[in-house]
């Protein structure tokens, strides 16, 4: 630099300070436009070039990328704070932007700037139509930018002027967080302030070669009108946006203005609607006629018809809307559908609860029929084209609308329920605060259900017909028609449609498995049926209309099943659905005395299994099963002795065939217990171990411990009289003898004799084990846990447990005379004894252990007339006294997971269920939060449990499948359709057999000519060039529209022969409707003659 | 995650295991040996009748554990009886003998067992080869155990309860594998102390409040 100089315009100040508001305003909006990199033509931080195109996850990527951009342009452009105040703030990172982007807002920037304290919003918007329409994801109408893509709403103005890249500028208000022109009314921007606004963003464009177009929205906020502007520079290359702009080029910019027109009705002279109608209109309003001079002689001879080759030059597309309401249908539920692919069942027999909305969801169904861009003349020329009839149309889109917030018959019955037990808890817990306050910590956690996740009926009285409740219970107890099982169910359902092997829907029976152990009962079973019955009583679909509650409908319904379930066991019948057997019932055999025993050898599984208690189960199910375990027991014993007095009687003809006389009454005392279920030779065989030693003794039931060991002793002298039993066979008649036989004996344990008598070893009758349910093994584990770890302590537990194993011995003794301990545990525990040496290993053998205490003080009495160990009749009374006084409250905790499990099963055996996608999601999600749901927590009490995740994922759920319903009913079998429109609610309609099925649908309300009814709204895209480009230039019609829309530049090909040439965009999008015409133009003016 | 419980020995959780497998395999020994550090050989202890237990507390990354370890009489007719205390165990030792093939073939009747009774499935399962020391009457090889054990998805070990080889070891790693498998422990431990819980630090129980 010339210091030397003496230059005054060297040393002149260039004085900002005296900028006045506008300046400063246009210097905030170059800031944004720097900021979101729009400049020298660049779409900046919405560039596709640089947005990902990749289809399913673009989503994610481009929020990165867009933040990654945003980011970069805060390092590298020094942006200025964009904050309200205009002062100088130095440069810092503005997170205004960052949160903008963060906000799901993926598409849109915002940053707010001042003129004369007037604040406003400056919004950059970006449609990816365009980036998904590249990728391949979907056919989008690029003409018709859809107002929602990719879950969000998007601005109007995209759709009106089919750009995807918008600055929208709109009066700042604070209520402004949805994506639309949600100006507040206060801000009124009258046309004046919109010029001047419009004038800022001209030189604010100028300055920075931005050539995104910006909206100003005038007059009433409602009515969305807008006023908009956009600079194309004449040197618009596609790609290399780099190079500076030179001075030429932004003198000669084309200026783009765009207008929008709304009148509640249209123009008089158009209001036929008529195609030609509107073409005159665009031709009007844009003045391309101003050369073309009215031709009288025009074709078709229209009045005031526009020459023909005008027309030709226009291009026209159109997209009808044909909506319709739905219809009330009170079988929305069910398929229309003729074949029976779709479930008959639905039909005839509906569902055991009605699932998803009371009423039909859908609100109403529009399709939408795209008129491809062509040449206006086509569709004028071809007769059957100027009404533009629906079907001709090339694309269909079918769009259904539902309602929302729709009130669920099942999730809302389970929210009943459990609201009502929650009132029920938070009664009693009032109750008994008042009373002591050291139970409410109990009680909590139930309330909190309350707060969270139930509803509350408000005033509702619980009311109970006694009729109903008899006749559910006696339905319960009497037996109901078998169901389907899950199985058929879900090979029905495999037949509907093909479902690919990972969306296989997990049974309710299955995951009823799956959830931790005791938490619900078997499927189908009694406790299960009862409260499919419950939640029918409360359901709004349900025959009981006065109001009731569940928990009072369940009390007294539970009240009566209690007294079902004693009636049951005083009469000794089996309770209805409650499996004992672990198999189905049909399958097991009639109970036989033959196998009420574990035979201890031999393949186990072979063997039916004994009645027992399966603990997967609750424990409310588990006292039932308790209870039937006793009867079967009782029954079995009953059959026993009506087999034992038949024998008997035989016996005793016998007898007195033979002419013995004896004393009856012996031998009536102890047959009487007897059993006789063994075979005559088996009875025959054990008779001969023992028959020369009558006993005189009456067998009493706890001998002395002597009159054991006398007992032994002579079982040992019996050894050598015993070599001639056959010969005695016939002599079986003694008393003393016949108390011996039917000692129990099951059979011969393979080929073993006794050690010391050489006679065969007999596997004795055995007392069956005892039945436990959870609570009762909990009792005694906690018992045996406060004996300690001590000597004493584990002596202590081996006593107590050693009750089955005296037994054991004692029925083996009795089977077995003269058999010592070696052979016991021959028998017992195979691995003590050392068959080598022939003798028993050490730790039995050593003097004074546990096993030799417990033989030698062991009678030998077989297990008939052993005091049972196990007390059927106290047994089942306890339990059946446990269900009688469950409190109400704690009996629905037992139930609630089976409650929610029975939910779930009426979700999946659904035959929709298995025909859409994202229902079987759902029901898979579900699934999963089922199993992974801390049920335990609730069944223990004490514990806070939200159950409110899982009714709002059942709600979900259930609203799907509502949709999924009400429109397989409409497009029967059509369940690509009905996927893709739940998928998106709104969808192509594919060619075929879809098309068919739409148009029938929507035949139904035809007018005038047409089948279809009057569409309720239509939008015409109308573009044109002015000048009128030659035919060459505009060679490829198709390629038009697709070349302008979406860039927002106006590309005239590239070749164009010179700027004076280039041709003008003239467009015009008209939107019909009933009682609303809304035009918005776009005019391009070349700046070169502005 | 750490709770303190009402117990005075300040242990964070109480594991319940369990023993089983064919009798004679040595299961009592077993457990003699890791508690009391003892050896009496399977033949000086008394069969066990029924179940028996033993407690121990022991030290894993300085925070301690109550192991309640139930053992089981092996005899078939116990099995209704000790059936009943699978429920609730977080870690079950197999126990057969190497010296024993009868024992080693019983291994799936008690592993079918197990499937039917615990109530979780997640529950550690390790099968033990007992009585390595007897070498020389060996009948099952170790080879022959690991492909059993990897069959089954358990962990493997063998050991001699007689010269105490691999018992302390196979108790460890049992307590280690359920300590890190907190879902197994943490729902049982220590219950109704808390009523109250951030829904943050129940990030395994998932949408649980509990």
């Amino acid at each position: 630099m010339d210091m030397d100089t003496d230059d005054f315009e060297s040393f002149e100040f260039i004085d900002y300070t005296a900028s006045g508001p506008w300046e400063r305003f246009i210097v905030q909006i170059e800031d944004c436009l720097k900021q979101w990199g729009l400049v020298h033509n660049s779409f900046g931080v919405f560039n596709p070039n640089v947005m990902p195109s990749s289809s399913e996850t673009s989503l994610d990527l481009d929020r990165e990328i867009a933040q990654a951009i945003g980011d970069d342009h805060h390092r590298h452009a020094e942006p200025r704070a964009m904050g309200v105040r205009m002062d100088a703030t130095p440069p810092s990172l503005s997170s205004n932007t960052a949160a903008g982007a963060g906000e799901s807002k993926v598409y849109q920037h915002e940053e707010t700037i001042t003129l004369d304290d007037v604040s406003y919003q400056l919004c950059y918007r970006y449609h990816p139509a365009k980036a998904r329409m590249a990728s391949g994801v979907e056919h989008i109408d690029l003409e018709f930018l859809p107002l929602t893509l990719e879950g969000i709403q998007h601005h109007e103005l995209h759709r009106w002027t089919s750009l995807t890249h918008i600055l929208v500028l709109s009066p700042s208000s604070t209520s402004n967080k949805s994506g639309t022109s949600s100006s507040n009314n206060n801000n009124i921007i009258d046309l004046g302030t919109a010029k001047l606004l419009l004038s800022s963003f001209a030189i604010a464009f100028q300055n920075t070669g931005c050539n995104i177009p910006v909206f100003v929205p005038t007059g009433q906020a409602q009515s969305r009108t807008y006023n908009g502007l956009s600079i194309q520079p004449q040197t618009f290359q596609l790609q290399g946006t780099e190079f500076g702009l030179d001075e030429t080029a932004e003198d000669q910019a084309i200026e783009v203005r765009y207008t929008t027109v709304l009148v509640p009705y249209p123009p008089a002279q158009y209001k036929n609607l008529s195609l030609s109608g509107i073409l005159d209109l665009f031709i009007e309003r844009m003045g391309v006629d101003h050369e073309s001079i009215l031709d009288s002689q025009d074709l078709e001879g229209e009045p005031g018809g526009y020459s023909h080759s005008v027309k030709e030059q226009i291009y026209l597309s159109a997209l009808f809307t044909y909506q319709i309401e739905n219809w009330y249908d009170e079988d929305w539920r069910y398929g229309t559908s003729e074949s029976h692919r779709l479930p008959k069942r639905a039909v005839n027999a509906p569902p055991r609860l009605p699932i998803g909305p009371m009423q039909d969801p859908l609100i109403c169904l529009q399709l939408v029929a795209r008129f491809a861009s062509a040449p206006s003349t086509m569709y004028l020329s071809n007769k059957t084209l100027t009404d533009m009839d629906a079907t001709q149309a090339n694309i269909w889109n079918i769009k259904a609308t539902f309602k929302t917030d729709e009130y669920s018959l099942l999730c809302g019955a389970l929210e009943d329920a459990i609201s009502s037990w929650s009132m029920e808890v938070a009664a009693q817990v009032a109750v008994e605060e008042s009373k002591r306050a050291s139970t409410e910590k109990q009680r909590r956690s139930y309330t909190s259900l309350l707060r969270k996740g139930a509803r509350l009926i408000q005033g509702s009285i619980a009311m109970v017909d006694n009729s109903d409740v008899e006749s559910i219970v006696s339905t319960l107890f009497e037996g109901e028609p078998s169901r389907d099982t899950p199985a058929i169910l879900n090979q029905r359902m495999s037949h509907v449609r093909e479902i690919e092997s990972s969306r296989r829907l997990i049974s309710a029976a299955e995951l009823g498995l799956h959830l931790p152990q005791a938490t619900v009962v078997p499927y189908n079973s009694l406790l299960w049926r009862m409260l499919e019955h419950l939640v029918d009583v409360i359901s709004p679909n349900s025959h009981i209309t006065y109001p009731t509650s569940f928990m009072g409908f369940m009390k007294a319904v539970w009240a009566d099943a209690v007294k079902q379930m004693e009636e049951h066991w005083r009469n000794r019948r089996m309770i209805p659905l409650i499996d004992v057997f672990g198999a189905p019932q049909e399958s097991r055999p009639p109970a036989d005395d033959s196998i009420l025993n574990d035979p201890l050898i031999g393949d186990v599984d072979k063997q039916p299994k004994n009645a027992s208690i399966d603990l997967r189960f609750n424990l409310i199910h588990q006292k039932l099963c308790m209870v039937n375990c006793c009867i079967v027991r009782e029954l079995d014993a009953k059959k026993k002795k009506k087999k034992q007095k038949l024998a008997k009687d035989q016996h005793s003809k016998e007898r007195k065939a033979q002419g013995v006389s004896l004393s009856d009454e012996c031998s009536q005392t102890t047959l009487e217990s007897e059993k006789m279920d063994a075979p005559s030779q088996e009875i025959t065989q054990s008779v001969d171990e023992s028959i020369s030693h009558p006993i005189s003794r009456p067998a009493s039931p706890t001998p002395p411990l002597e009159e054991v060991i006398d007992l032994d002793k002579d079982a040992d002298v019996a050894v050598e009289p015993k070599v001639d039993s056959q010969a005695q066979d016939a002599d079986v008649s003694e008393p003393q003898t016949s108390e011996t036989i039917d000692n129990g004996t099951l059979k011969d344990l393979q080929g073993l004799s006794l050690l010391e008598t050489g006679a065969q070893l007999v596997v004795p009758q055995l007392q069956e084990p005892g039945i436990m349910t959870e609570d009762m093994i909990q009792e005694q584990e906690l018992l045996f846990e406060d004996l300690g770890s001590t000597p004493d302590g584990a002596k202590t537990r081996a006593q107590l447990q050693s009750a089955h194993l005296v037994s054991d011995m004692q029925a083996f003794k009795a089977a077995n005379p003269g058999c010592i301990l070696g052979d016991f545990i021959r028998w017992h525990s195979p691995k003590d004894w050392d068959e080598v040496h022939k003798k028993m290993s050490p730790r039995m053998a050593e003097s004074g252990n546990m096993w030799q205490t417990l033989w030698n003080a062991a009678e030998a009495l077989p297990a008939s007339q052993q005091p049972p160990l196990f007390d059927n009749k106290g047994e089942a009374e306890a339990a059946l006294a446990f269900l009688k006084q469950l409190p109400a409250d704690r009996l629905f905790a037992q139930l609630l997971p089976t409650l929610v499990l029975l939910s779930y099963d009426t979700l999946v055996s659904h035959p929709v269920a298995a025909i859409n996608r994202q229902v079987v999601k759902g029901l898979q999600e579900l699934a999963q939060d089922l199993t992974d749901f801390p049920w335990a927590h609730l069944i223990s009490e004490g514990k806070e449990l939200d159950v409110k995740p899982i009714l709002e994922r059942f709600r979900q759920v259930e609203s799907t499948m509502g949709k999924v319903m009400a429109l397989v009913r409409k497009f029967p079998d059509q369940f690509d359709l009905v996927e893709r429109i739940v998928d998106g609610v709104e969808s192509v309609v594919d060619d075929g057999p879809e098309r068919t099925c739409v148009q029938d649908l929507f035949s139904v309300g035809g007018f005038l000519e047409s089948t279809f009814p009057k569409p309720s709204c239509r939008e015409f895209v109308m573009e044109t060039f002015d000048p009128m480009a030659s035919s060459t230039t505009l060679a490829a019609p198709a390629s038009v529209s697709d070349l302008t829309v979406g860039t927002g530049a106006f590309i005239s090909s590239g070749q164009s022969s010179g700027w004076h040439a280039r041709p003008l965009q003239r467009r015009m999008y008209s939107c019909f409707k009933d009682s609303e015409v809304r035009i918005v133009e776009a005019i391009a003016k070349d700046g070169m003659f502005m | 995650m750490s709770t303190a419980t009402s117990s005075s020995s300040e242990t964070v959780a109480t594991l319940k295991l369990l023993l089983i497998g064919s009798s004679g395999t040595g299961k009592s020994s077993l457990l003699m040996r890791f508690v009391d550090g003892v050896f009496l050989a399977p033949d000086e202890i008394s069969a066990t009748i029924g179940v028996d237990f033993k407690v121990k507390v022991i030290d894993v990354e300085g925070k301690k554990y109550k192991l309640t370890i139930w053992d089981t009489a092996g005899q078939e007719r116990f099995r209704t009886l000790t059936s009943s205390y699978y429920r609730g165990a977080q870690g079950v030792i197999l126990v057969y003998d190497v010296s024993n093939r009868d024992s080693f073939n019983d291994l799936q009747t008690w592993f079918n067992e197990l499937d039917t009774y615990c109530s979780s499935k997640e529950v550690v399962r390790m099968i033990v080869g007992n009585k390595v020391d007897k070498e020389s009457s060996r009948e099952v090889s170790k080879q022959e155990g690991q492909e059993f054990a990897r069959k089954l998805q358990t962990l493997f070990v063998e050991c001699s309860a007689k010269t105490k080889l691999g018992v302390q070891q196979a108790f460890d790693e049992l307590v280690q594998q359920i300590i890190d498998t907190p879902s197994l422990w943490q729902k049982q431990a220590a219950p109704n102390v808390r009523l109250q819980n951030n829904a943050e630090t129940s990030q395994e129980n998932s949408g649980c409040a509990c």
